[in-house]
């Protein structure tokens, strides 16, 4: 998964708009991911 | 025998439900093209990374060593590492060159085959939570209950990560439910598996749960 993660998704989410967009979209993923494990 | 029948449904309801829901929420998104699929692309991935690290690392290393956790994520690196090399695909670089369209389809193949990945990684974790599944039902009706509903609601982040690529990836609405919902089928298969002496069911409830095993 990290693999898929790190060598398709984050590069891809680069390709489609640089910027900031993947950097705050990757932050509210993993928050979001954290936050669901933790309440659910 | 009937009851196995029902709890092994319950199971590969909780595990269909949960990732599937999570795929039904990413039909809902309208992804666009630009900045929006981008952010989502990336939320994905950092949902990804907050279960490998929060959850699949952690288990592994209670279940096993840390070495064997270690050498297990060596090689799924190293298997995907091979698969990356051996099947067909092409890269954001290279589509970069073909932004008129003559790449576009060999992209959303490549959103699709990530999103396929990540649905394996997860079909593979699914396994030990319907053994949790099967364990808590055999110990007492409502904790079983209880657990598959638990997972059920924990399998959503996980379908809406592997839904994500896939929808991205030009999915059809109907393959992106069917693909979540099958990754979530093994949680009831891995209870259907399960034998029914007290020391199978002992040993499946403290795998399950990250406990070590008895001598």
């Amino acid at each position: 998964m990290m693999y898929v993660v790190s060598d398709e998704l984050i590069p891809e989410a680069h390709f489609c708009a640089r910027g900031e967009y993947p950097t705050i979209g990757l932050v509210v993923g993993v928050v979001l991911g954290i936050l669901l494990i933790l309440v659910l | 025998m009937l009851n196995i029948i029902r709890i092994t449904l319950i199971g590969i309801l909780a595990g269909i439900l949960g990732t599937g829901v999570g795929g039904l929420l990413v039909l809902f998104v309208n992804f666009g093209s630009g900045p929006g699929l981008s952010f989502l692309l990336a939320a994905s991935g950092g949902i990804m990374i907050s279960i490998s690290l929060m959850e699949l690392i952690p288990e592994a290393v209670e279940v096993g060593s840390k070495g064997w956790a270690a050498l297990g994520l060596l090689l799924g690196v190293i298997i995907l590492f091979v698969l990356d090399m051996v099947l067909p695909h092409t890269h954001s670089s290279l589509v970069l060159r073909g932004k008129s369209g003559v790449y576009h389809g060999e992209r959303t193949a490549k959103l699709r085959s990530a999103g396929i990945l990540i649905g394996l990684g997860i079909a593979l974790h699914n396994l030990p939570e319907g053994l949790a599944i099967g364990a808590a039902y055999a110990h007492q009706e409502a904790l079983g209950f209880g657990v598959a509903l638990l997972i059920a609601l924990h399998n959503i982040p996980e379908g809406m990560a592997m839904a994500v690529p896939l929808r991205a990836g030009e999915m059809s609405a109907a393959n992106v439910l069917l693909s979540t919902g099958l990754a979530g089928l093994p949680v009831g298969l891995a209870h259907s598996s399960e034998p029914g002496s007290d020391k199978c069911l002992r040993r499946s409830y403290r795998f399950a749960w990250g406990l070590p095993q008895e001598p």
